[in-house]
């Protein structure tokens, strides 16, 4: 699975770039709904939940820990074949 | 029995269950006597810090769907004010006891006084409403405090119950009646996830106790319907207009004077100690009648213009530089203008018989 | 228990700026929530003024936003009179260190069961960025243009000799101890107190050349030393400019009787 960013709630603040142990994310060029230029999510590989399909497993999430717009969630669907 | 303390077997008639103070004369008998009677009945009582954390404690229980109240005088009063105009933003019934005393600022702790009348009104900022009844003797203490419950549980209006001093302290005999109304809120069942302060023609919202599965949010903030904030200025003046129209729709029912020889030549107006005197001077002048004003605030204007319509002299007489006066000549100069005369005096002592009766004889 | 159905969506998204963490601590929250397996209805949640005390209008529970300051009061009420009733304070640095400090002590003091959660900002944020009483010596803000000449408090330490059953205190950054600490102050009696040192980039880190979030974290991450490697440690070493660091940890877990339980 990976990690989706919810246009509609994030507000750009990029710390999910500076708290992922794995650098999976990278500050991106693409301007939100509200005027905030949002991160992407540029190495999906790179997290450690990459091959595993359920949130309910779930290592590490400090991105989605830290995010303070609660803009970052699990997508089960995308990510590595199981 | 003590004004204060039939206050006390009053509060516990009534129902009550909570009860946060602070000591502060002449109102300590009041928590001293619930400090022993409270945990009797299965209520808690507990003195915090300061007057501040009592009325904010009362608030907080009073949402967990308990009877509270709080007893102070004028310095404790003044600290209270923005939480009771929380209260009053918020609908939370509770019960004030507030023991006048000479003013301003620390005055007389242990003399009577009268001076808190208007800011039993206006001591918060802003618009609210604020019901606010005096008692005049032991008897009153007793009907009066059960009196300021019922009101409080029918229109989540916080109420005040201004005695003095003299009234507080003063021993005397009351009768209990065979048979008290005593008022509970009207509880909210529903889950109020999105309308907690919904109304009907009341105007006043159904009661969500915390911890029934309400999940209702309470703020002093403006607010909407669900409880939300908001500032948008419509949802503000209904909201402001619907928390003041509880009282003026109401006024019928929560307005109480009792009138001695209405319409006499001479119509003396008065509330609290003072009132003992003015019942002596009626006694030897025929002449004159009284107007003993149970209910402050909302002040009670139909009642006091039909007591006062026929009058040529209106006396005032209270223990203040004039603010019920205030109210009275108001009332009486609307419609035809009357002649109002202000006794007034300042406090420590209850104005006397022969001090009314002198005054009468200088003119009006 | 997924997180909306902890928070309220239909308020979303909430007011909170960029990079606040205010935002944070609510993830944490709801983690640490679901953990205790407390009965969502039978929670009351209260708060007082400031960006912190906003959190409580997001969550699906009972809830009342009070006075400036007097949450605490507010709070030993609501317990005092229904005890089965769990109750969890948010507050701020001012409304717990300034003008409700007199409320702060005495509620740790009388240890009553409650958890409190104080979200220390350094600053008065919803104000503008005035001065707290935990604003560092020296910073810059509005109402100490040239430098902020007084000392912080050390909010925990207050809490601890106050009385409290459980203090803890952490930054936005280590997000798994924090919601560890939150999950052990709601399931333990007493009075429990967890002071988290949280990013201000509008009002705190803008006067003070850390108007990013993302440099506040690193100024977080900076200044916290685990407690028992800092300088500060322990009351005869306290040094009032909190040794020029934030210590974090668990700073005492004890058992006094809880205010009104029996023993």
């Amino acid at each position: 699975m990976q990690v989706q960013v919810r246009k509609e709630f994030c507000k750009g603040c990029n710390l999910c770039v500076v708290v992922c142990p794995t650098r999976s994310f990278e500050e991106g060029k693409d301007v939100g709904e509200r005027g905030h230029i949002l991160p992407i999510v540029a190495h999906p590989e790179k997290c450690p939940n990459f091959k595993r399909k359920t949130k309910k497993n779930a290592v590490c999430e400090m991105c989605i820990l830290t995010c303070p717009d609660q803009a970052l969630r699990w997508d089960e669907e995308a990510g590595a074949e199981p | 029995m003590q004004g204060n303390e039939a206050c006390v077997e009053a509060a516990i008639y009534a129902g009550l269950r909570f009860y946060a103070g602070y000591p502060i004369t002449p109102s300590t008998e009041v928590g001293e006597g619930l400090a022993a009677r409270l945990p009797e009945e299965g209520g808690v009582f507990i003195q915090m810090e300061d007057e501040i954390a009592s009325i904010s404690a009362i608030i907080g229980a009073s949402w967990t769907g308990a009877k509270s109240m709080t007893a102070t005088s004028g310095p404790g009063f003044s600290l209270m004010q923005e939480s009771i105009g929380y209260a009053s933003m918020t609908e939370t019934p509770l019960v004030i006891v507030d023991a006048m005393r000479g003013g301003p600022s620390t005055g007389l702790p242990t003399m009577p006084a009268q001076g808190d009348v208007m800011q039993a009104r206006y001591g918060s900022h802003g618009d609210y409403p604020i019901i606010a009844l005096a008692a005049s003797t032991v008897q009153d203490m007793f009907d009066l405090t059960i009196r300021a419950f019922n009101l409080t549980e029918k229109y989540r209006v916080p109420v005040i119950l201004l005695s003095d001093a003299e009234v507080g302290h003063m021993r005397g005999k009351f009768t209990v009646p065979t048979s008290i109304e005593v008022i509970d809120r009207a509880i909210r069942t529903d889950k109020v996830w999105h309308d907690g302060f919904a109304y009907d023609e009341s105007l006043v919202p159904k009661f969500p106790v915390f911890g029934s599965g309400s999940r209702v949010h309470v703020t002093g903030l403006s607010h909407d319907v669900a409880g939300y904030p908001s500032n948008d200025p419509e949802v503000h003046e209904d909201l402001v207009r619907r928390l003041n129209g509880k009282l003026t729709k109401h006024e019928g029912d929560i307005c109480r004077v009792d009138i001695i020889r209405p319409n006499s030549r001479r119509m003396l107006v008065t509330y609290g100690s003072p009132a003992l005197a003015a019942h002596e001077v009626l006694r030897s002048d025929p002449e004159t009648g009284m107007v003993n004003l149970k209910t402050i605030w909302p002040f009670p204007e139909r009642l006091l213009r039909q007591a006062i319509s026929g009058t040529e002299d209106v006396v005032v007489v209270e223990m203040n530089l004039g603010q019920a006066y205030r109210e009275v000549e108001r009332v009486a100069c609307n419609e035809v203008c009357k002649k109002t005369r202000l006794l007034s005096k300042v406090g420590g002592e209850v104005t006397t018989p022969s001090e009314i009766v002198k005054f009468l004889g200088k003119g009006g | 228990m997924e997180f909306f159905d902890l928070f309220r969506e239909d308020r979303w998204p909430h007011m909170f700026c960029p990079g606040c963490g205010i935002g944070t601590v609510m993830n944490c929250f709801h983690r640490a929530f679901a953990e205790t397996g407390l009965d969502q209805d039978r929670t009351v949640f209260v708060s007082g003024i400031g960006c912190s005390s906003r959190i409580i209008g997001y969550i699906r529970a009972d809830s009342i936003h009070t006075t400036h300051g007097r949450a605490l009061a507010v709070a030993t009420g609501i317990k005092l009179a229904n005890p089965d009733l769990n109750v969890v304070v948010f507050s701020g640095d001012g409304d717990i260190g300034a003008i409700g400090g007199n409320h702060f002590i005495n509620a740790a003091r009388r240890n009553v069961d409650m958890s409190v959660f104080c979200i220390n900002n350094f600053i008065y944020g919803m104000t503008g960025g005035q001065a707290s009483t935990t604003t560092p010596h020296k910073s810059y803000s509005t109402t100490t243009p040239y430098g902020n000449k007084e000392y912080p408090f050390d909010l925990s330490e207050l809490a601890v000799t106050a009385g409290a059953n459980y203090v803890a205190r952490w930054t936005v950054r280590n997000v798994k101890e924090l919601t560890a600490s939150m999950q052990k102050a709601m399931q333990k009696k007493g009075f429990s107190f967890v002071e988290i040192a949280s990013p201000c980039p509008t009002s705190f880190g803008r006067r003070n050349r850390m108007a990013d979030p993302k440099q506040m974290f690193e100024w977080l991450k900076i200044i916290s030393v685990k407690r028992e490697k800092s300088q500060a440690w322990g009351l005869d070493q306290l040094d009032l400019n909190l040794g020029g660091q934030i210590t974090v940890g668990e700073f005492v877990e004890r058992n006094r009787a809880p205010f009104g339980m029996i023993a």
